[in-house]
Formats: structure tokens, sequence, C-alpha cells
């Protein structure tokens, strides 16, 4: 009888070593393709029956001690894995269900960042509309070619497709930060061997320009190259997208460069973006760049590429024909 | 050819603009995140 209980004990301490492998193995798995009720139903008779077996063989022949010892050292082996093997269990379930919440709410952030880039974009449109509507309605609804290339014109469209672009950054910043949230979007063309900002927005100084920046360092958006080139001509010569997640930890590491030291004050992070080839006023096809920078740490991160590219996607096609038209207009000026 | 004050002018209009664009974009969104949540959070309690 003894030898019997001691072949079963030891299978189920078998059994039991087998299942801690497997859990160890298929732990991330365990909430998918594993019921945790039908864990306990299986792991606590098993350990109950462990112990059963130990103390029944010892109970049994108490006064032979040889014959039974093996008995009960088994089934405190097979008690003590099916207890650890029931730990684990419950331990991962708890730790998958964890991170099922972690992905909520990281799915819920990135929810609220489409809508804030939909929000931008409606609004932009609606922004041209306005203008539209307003030059219809001044011309009682029979526009003249005048009032047509007025409705085509950029201008306030381009100011406010960065300004736009900062207000959806401003918009996905979350948390408190001892300092107010900045971003600062700058377009840029290729002009004369240099990437030249034509536009810029700052979101807290509305009277903001990128040319001083750009008048000061001038070598540094040399497209030919230089000692320290500015992120907008590096992005343009790989034509990538480049970013920094946190440039002061990029510039002690050696692979970013601040312009002039004041900038490690304010310019925490910063995404470089190619749009493409654009028609420049004077009839030149030209290299065209988004850059946009903030004082928040961490915000343009690698792991989030395919969502920043994505986004700054909307905005380039959006700016790409703002360009256009203003690039027709201006050079069919003094055509009818 | 522009005066300083048509310039001042120009700029001031341009700042206007701008602000009224933020707050129109933050408003828009807002409500729309807020419609959104609720409609999520009715849909939660159907279930």
């Amino acid at each position: 009888m003894q030898q019997y209980a001691l072949v079963a004990t030891s299978a189920g301490l078998v059994v039991g070593v087998v299942g801690l492998v497997l859990v160890g193995v298929y732990r991330r798995d365990l909430g998918r393709s594993f019921n945790g009720f039908w864990s306990k139903w299986i792991s606590v008779p098993m350990q109950v029956l462990s112990l059963l077996s130990s103390a029944g063989a010892a109970f049994d022949r108490p006064e032979a001690k040889a014959d039974w010892v093996a008995n009960v050292v088994v089934g405190i082996a097979a008690f003590a894995v099916w207890t650890t093997l029931q730990i684990l269990v419950d331990y991962y379930f708890k730790e998958g269900e964890r991170f099922d919440f972690e992905r909520l709410e990281d799915s819920q952030s990135r929810n609220d960042a489409y809508i804030w880039l939909f929000g931008s974009m409606r609004k932009l449109v609606d922004f041209k509309l306005s203008h539209i509507r307003g030059e219809l309605d001044s011309s009682k609804g029979k526009p003249t070619v005048k009032s047509i290339r007025e409705c085509l014109r950029t201008g306030d469209e381009l100011d406010g497709f960065l300004t736009a672009v900062c207000q959806f950054y401003i918009g996905l910043v979350s948390g408190q930060s001892p300092k107010p949230p900045n971003f600062r979007a700058v377009l840029y063309v290729s002009q004369g061997g240099y990437m030249t900002p034509i536009r810029g927005s700052s979101h807290n100084d509305n009277l903001w320009e990128p040319s001083p920046s750009f008048e000061a360092n001038h070598a540094a958006f040399a497209l030919t190259g230089c000692q320290n080139p500015a992120l907008v001509t590096v992005c343009i010569n790989r034509q990538a997208t480049i970013m920094f997640g946190d440039t002061l930890a990029a510039s002690d590491r050696g692979e970013f460069e601040f312009l002039h030291a004041d900038q490690r004050s304010y310019l925490r992070s910063i995404i470089a973006c190619p749009l493409g080839k654009v028609w420049r006023p004077d009839r030149k096809l030209a290299q065209c760049a988004l850059v946009v920078d903030t004082n928040v740490p961490d915000f343009f991160l690698e792991s989030d590429r395919p969502f920043l590219e994505f986004c700054l996607r909307e905005f380039a096609s959006r700016i790409k024909l703002e360009l256009m038209l203003e690039a027709m207009l201006t050079s069919g000026e003094g055509s009818p | 050819m522009k005066t300083a004050e048509d310039q001042r002018r120009a700029a001031e209009a341009r700042v206007a603009r701008k602000e009224a664009l933020k707050k129109q974009i933050t408003e828009s969104v807002r409500k729309d995140l807020a419609a959104l949540r609720e409609h999520d959070a009715r849909l939660h309690r159907k279930k």
C-alpha cells in the first residue's frame, strides 16, 4: 500500500515540477490560455493528497520508519511544489491584470491624442472656410478673380497650421511640470544652400520669430554640412525623421549638440521631419522640413516614432498644400 | 508703404487670431473628448 502511495505521490511531484517549468515558460500567456479557477481546482486537491499520502504512510506503520520516511519526504516535497505552483499562478495572473490596466491607460491616452489631432485639423479647415466665406460675403456670392486669389492666398493659414501643431502637442502633455510646457514649430525651406526658416510659432510667445536664431547661427543651417549642424539640415541630408527624447542626455553622450549654451535650459526634446520637395515662389523646387521642439523632457521618444511620424505626416500634407498655393499665386503674380 | 502703426496693428491682429485659434482648438477638442467619454461610459453601463 505504502509503495502505491509512494508511486502516486512521486507522480504528483513530477507533474508539479513540470507545471512549475510550464508556468515559468508561459507566464506571460497565463491569463489568456489558462483559467486561474482551474489551477485552484487542481493544485488544492494535489496539496491535500500529498499531505494525506505522507501522513497516512507514517500512521499506517509507525514502527517501520525506514518504510515510510520516503513517503513523507516525497509527500512534503510534492506539497511544497504544488503550493509554490499555486502561488506563482496567482502572482502571474495578478501581473497580467496589471499589464492589461497599463495597456488600457496607454490606449486611452493614444485615443485622446488622435482626437486632438482630428480636432486641430478640423479647426484649421474651419479657419480656411471662414476666410473663403468672408471673401464670398464681401463679393456678395459673385467672386472676382481677385477675390478667388485672396481666398487661395495663404498667410494666416500657415501661421494657423504651426499654431495648431503647437496646440496639438500641448494637448498631449500630461501631468504637472515645474515649468509651463511650451512647444515651438518652425517650417524650413532650402534656399541658397541653407535651410531657411519661413514661418515659426511658439505656443507661449505669440510674437516669437525663428529668424534671429537662424541669423545668429547661420553656418549650422548649411546643407553642405559643418561641424555642428542644426537638426533640420541633418534630417534633410539623411531624408529621415530625427528625434531626441532628452537632448541633455543625448548631448552628454555626444549624440546631440546645442547651437548655443542657452538652449540647454529650454530645448529638452526635439523632432525634425523632412516634408519632401515644394515649389518656392521663385519657381524653384526646394526641400522642406518641419522642426518641433519643447521644454518638456522625454517628449519625442523613439519608442513613439510611428505615432509621431503619423501625426507629422497629417500636418505635413496640409502645410505642403498651402506652400504650393502660395508658390502658385506668387509666381503667377501679374497674370489675371 | 506700411507705417509703424500699420505694422503694430497687423502684429496685434496676428496675435489675436493665434489666440483665438488656440482657444477654439482646445474648446472643441475638450468638448469632443467629454462627449466621447460619456458615450463610452454609457456603452459600458449597457454591457
